[in-house]
């Protein structure tokens, strides 16, 4: 469950406009906290020749097929995102994700959450077994994986960056 | 992003779009709401309006057939006999309408075609059938087609159906169904069947929406007081609406012609007299509408009365018209019996002639058949005999021809599993290897009278002679032992035993005739035949002496099988 938090995305606009250094600051330390949990969900990929033959490829979904998995495309479609989301129909807005771009690798991540015994599963765990953790929605096998085995550091790292910065702006402001 | 698969680690709440749906909401909720209280009102009028422009449709159509059979003049009678039969029997005008329609058209008579409907009423409620399938069988009964009547089940069989006329049949289903549709309305679903016929014509004055706060404000006391006070009241409203709508004719009418007083006048009075007309057709409507069949005949006009002539015409004509094909009918069974008599005697006739039949006869006078052969040919007699017992249709005969063929058809049976057995018997000789001469009756006899005759020779005998009463049966003429080949009798016997023993017996006389008298040869020789046949020592005895004699005149014995001769 992301952590709530208020204000975040004006002290952002303010650090923007009012103190850029602290703007780039803030960037690098979430960059810090989220990069190793981007690596480690990258590791968890499967090469293409852990992959079953048939569905390695470079065809992605936008071309009106079923989406092939390259190990290239889908790692580099794991990554983290700093900028605010569209809001969801509960009326929140994710501030910091990190979230699996390309369809293959979204497959392959929730891939045996609901149909663990069909044969699309099975090949793919005759060929490379995934380890699937996390609970209900967040469960899976590369990023969900990945956060969980985590144990909340890196989330803990993230509001401690955004804290670090909203303390140093509000006393670089009321210094000004 | 593409995919649904991400971890959203901080977020925050922005109600921006809440408050913007809120407002859309609200907004729209109050639209609704104007335009569902708009849309039901809009829709129970419209309901009220369609219904009034359905009935006045049927109300027209009904006048039309009323008019095309020469009953123009009824139409307004009719209205109220069906307005007040609706809240009497329960059912609507709907089904009532076209039910009229169809009985005037068949009856040509106003009073025929209502004391029809009340008679269908209580045949539906009794039978349990629907109204309007009740006035098909009666229509139809009408005119004579009784179909209808017997699939309706009403307890009348097809002779009674054929017999009787239709005002006869209509008496007896009086009847039997008196008192059927009102003992139906007196029950939980009549009266409910009463309610929704006068909630249907409220629907049709004015509307469900008044319908319900009459409901609730009457304060009505059982289905009876509702339904009562929902007529009446009706017609009040009714009434009420129409001074409204004339109430507001008049305001209308002031103030156009404000300024003008001769105008106003003129349209005023104008206004009056038309209030004061339809105020007195209301009168008469209601003087009319208290009127009906439950009170008596009105004074009928001379149009009503050369209808009820012509009805009374055409239901005699229908009458002659039923009497005649009844008639005709019966000249029609009366033929087909005479018909089905002559080609019974002519099947007969012509059995006289059938080669086939003939041929059987001829062979049943054959003495030589075998029983199993005489059996076969009775079989086929009989065979012969229920076939034409078929062709007649006649009852009585085919069952004593069956019953004569089955039993000669077990005696056959009988003689077969006889003969059968006989085989099996001569098989079991067969497979025995036994000499069958041993259990030879006839052998048996010759063997037990050469017994006799050695005994006799051994004791000095004669062997004893054929009896007198055979001699007498072979020879009528009274010469016990004169024969002549070409007189009769002979003495026939048959079997080669027989004629063995025979031709011994014909040898011992012949030698002891050699013995005792000298041979001479005479010119008029005739040999004696004589036919061994099989069967009784007196034969044997007798073929004796015979030959003695006959040898005695010199003419010695000729012993022969039945056709062949074996020389002596």
């Amino acid at each position: 469950m992301p952590v709530e938090l208020k204000g975040v995305i004006e002290l952002r606009k303010a650090l923007r406009k009012y103190a850029p250094d602290l703007a780039k600051q803030l960037n690098e330390d979430l960059g810090a906290a989220l990069k190793p949990i981007v690596k480690k969900s990258r590791s968890y990929l499967p090469s293409n020749d852990q992959m079953i033959s048939n569905w390695v490829g470079t065809n992605g979904r936008e071309e009106g097929r079923f989406p092939q998995y390259d190990e290239r495309i889908a790692k580099r479609g794991v990554v983290y995102k700093t900028t605010p989301t569209k809001r969801n129909r509960r009326g929140f807005k994710n501030v910091i994700t990190i979230y699996n771009k390309t369809a293959a690798g979204a497959i392959y991540e929730t891939a045996g959450r609901k149909t663990p015994t069909s044969r699309f599963v099975q090949n793919i765990n005759g060929k490379s077994y995934g380890v699937m953790k996390g609970q209900d929605k967040m469960r899976g096998k590369v990023i969900y994986r990945a956060w969980e085995e985590d144990q909340g550091k890196a989330r803990d790292a993230v509001i401690r960056a955004i804290e670090k910065a909203n303390l140093l702006f509000q006393t670089r402001s009321k210094t000004v | 992003m593409s995919s649904n698969v991400f971890i959203g680690i901080a977020s925050e709440f922005d109600a921006k779009g809440f408050k913007q749906a809120d407002n859309s909401i609200s907004v729209l909720t109050k639209r609704v709401a104007r335009f569902t209280a708009g849309l039901g009102l809009a829709y129970k009028a419209q309901q009220a309006v369609l219904n009034a422009m359905a009935d006045e449709k049927a109300t027209k159509l009904l006048a039309q057939n009323l008019k095309n059979v020469g009953l123009a003049f009824a139409q307004i009678p009719a209205e109220n006999f069906i307005k007040q039969m609706q809240r009497q029997t329960g059912i609507l005008d709907d089904e009532l309408r076209p039910a009229y329609a169809q009985l005037a058209r068949v009856t040509g008579s106003v009073t025929k075609t209502q004391e029809l409907l009340n008679s269908a009423f209580n045949i539906s409620a009794g039978t349990g059938k629907d109204f309007n399938q009740v006035v098909d069988a009666l229509s139809k009964a009408y005119v004579g087609n009784n179909k209808g009547l017997r699939s309706l089940n009403i307890g009348l069989t097809q002779a009674e159906l054929s017999s009787k006329s239709f005002d006869e049949v209509l008496t007896l289903l009086n009847k039997q169904f008196a008192g059927a549709g009102a003992a139906a309305l007196d029950t939980y679903s009549g009266k409910m069947q009463l309610l929704k016929v006068a909630t249907a014509n409220a629907s049709e004055t004015i509307g469900f929406a008044l319908l319900d706060a009459l409901q609730s404000a009457s304060g009505a006391n059982g289905f009876d007081d509702f339904i009562n006070k929902i007529n009446s009241t009706t017609d009040a409203i009714a009434r009420l609406i129409q001074f409204v709508g004339r109430g507001a004719e008049v305001i209308t009418l002031t103030a156009t012609t404000l300024f003008d007083e001769k105008g106003r006048k003129d349209k005023v009075s104008a206004l009056v007299e038309r209030i004061k007309k339809e105020e007195r057709e209301r009168g008469l409507r209601k003087i009319l509408s208290g009127l009906g069949t439950s009170i008596g005949p009105r004074v009928q006009t001379a149009a009503e009365k050369a209808a009820e002539l012509a009805a009374k015409r055409r239901a005699a004509e229908i009458l002659n018209a039923n009497k005649k094909i009844t008639a005709e009918k019966k000249k029609q069974l009366e033929l087909e019996k005479a018909m089905t008599k002559g080609n019974a005697l002519l099947n007969q006739a012509n059995a006289l002639f059938d080669l086939e039949r003939v041929g059987v006869a001829a062979a049943m006078q054959n003495q030589t058949l075998t029983d199993n052969e005489r059996k076969r040919l009775e079989i086929k007699q009989a065979i012969f005999n229920l076939e034409d017992a078929l062709d007649a249709k006649d009852t009585n005969r085919i069952n004593s021809a069956s019953k004569l063929l089955g039993g000669l058809m077990s005696q056959f049976a009988i003689l077969q599993s006889q003969d059968s057995l006989l085989g099996q018997i001569k098989s079991a000789y067969d497979a025995l290897g036994m000499n069958k001469d041993l259990i030879n009756l006839t052998n048996l006899q010759e063997a037990l009278r050469l017994l006799q005759q050695m005994n006799a020779l051994m004791n000095g005998t004669k062997t004893p002679t054929a009896s007198n009463s055979l001699a007498a049966a072979v020879n009528p003429t009274g010469s016990p032992y004169v024969y002549s080949p070409i007189s009769k009798p002979y003495i026939e016997m048959g079997g080669n035993a027989a004629i063995d023993a025979a031709s011994k017996i014909a040898a011992q006389a012949w030698d002891d005739h050699e013995k005792k008298i000298a041979r001479t040869m005479n010119p008029n020789y005739q040999p004696v035949i004589i036919k061994v046949e099989s069967k009784a020592d007196d034969l044997v005895n007798f073929i004796y002496d015979t030959v003695t004699e006959q040898s005695a005149s010199g003419n010695p014995p000729i012993v022969t099988r039945i056709g062949q001769n074996l020389a002596w």
